[in-house]
């Protein structure tokens, strides 16, 4: 389980960039959600 | 660049899906929180027996969801590369031969357009992904391919696919005496009607009890 933790964290780390090349959404985390 | 390119509805259905995926691992870590519990359980918390059983139905809802999680990451990926379009026709020229069952279409009702997370989806979704001769792409899909190809996953899903369709193997703490395939079952009959004491007890106790909490009934 924590296995396929790491892997979805991996996922989603480089998801920005990977959607940028896909041409999907481009998600922005906000400076409020950061700070929680 | 191709933000504009992008289906609406398909971007809506993969954040769907990742959130679906997130909630499914949750879910899983809330069961082994359910197992830690059971571990912890003393003997005046209920029969020995129960507490196994207890703690086994949790281990194996932990698992279903793993599984889950499994399979959404997998179709998740292979969404992601679908919305680029030269990428998508590979995947259906892949998966599907060029054949009109799968579409890979947001929302499909269709039980083939959602994969399995298994050693042949992980070989054509890499490379599916190695086609596309983008690092971004490749880096987004290999750790998903390279979990889904690993020893980890297809145990357990080898160990599911047993418990389920096959016979499924006695509990830790239960092996013993009991030798044979009918000693196995005559303690499984036992086990049932023990469980079965232990739930009626409980709920009698829940029924009598006026300082039960409303939120446990």
């Amino acid at each position: 389980m924590l296995e396929l933790a790491s892997v979805m964290e991996s996922f989603y780390t480089a998801w920005p960039a990977a959607s940028n090349v896909l041409g999907g959404p481009r998600y922005q985390v906000s400076q409020e959600t950061q700070d929680e | 660049m191709a933000a504009q390119e992008a289906d609406e509805g398909f971007a809506y259905a993969l954040a769907g899906q990742m959130a679906s995926a997130g909630e499914q691992l949750a879910l899983a870590y809330a069961a082994a929180v359910e197992v830690a519990i059971w571990q912890e359980a003393r003997e005046e918390d209920g029969p020995e027996v129960a507490r196994e059983m207890g703690m086994r139905a949790m281990a194996e809802a932990q698992t279903l969801f793993v599984i889950g999680t499994g399979h959404a990451l997998i179709n998740v990926a292979v969404r992601s590369l679908s919305l680029r379009q030269d990428l998508k026709a590979q995947l259906i020229a892949t998966f599907f031969r060029g054949s009109s069952e799968g579409a890979l279409d947001p929302f499909s009702p269709g039980r083939s357009d959602w994969l399995s997370m298994n050693k042949a989806t992980c070989r054509k979704l890499r490379k599916v992904a190695q086609v596309s001769n983008s690092q971004e792409i490749i880096d987004l899909v290999e750790p998903v391919v390279t979990y889904g190809l690993s020893q980890t996953w297809n145990q357990l899903v080898e160990r599911r696919g047993e418990d389920c369709h096959r016979w499924r193997a006695q509990t830790h703490g239960m092996q013993g005496s009991h030798a044979g395939r009918r000693g196995i079952m005559m303690r499984r009959v036992a086990l049932w009607a023990s469980g079965l004491r232990f739930m009626r007890k409980r709920r009698d106790m829940r029924q009598r009890s006026d300082v039960w909490p409303t939120w446990q009934c």
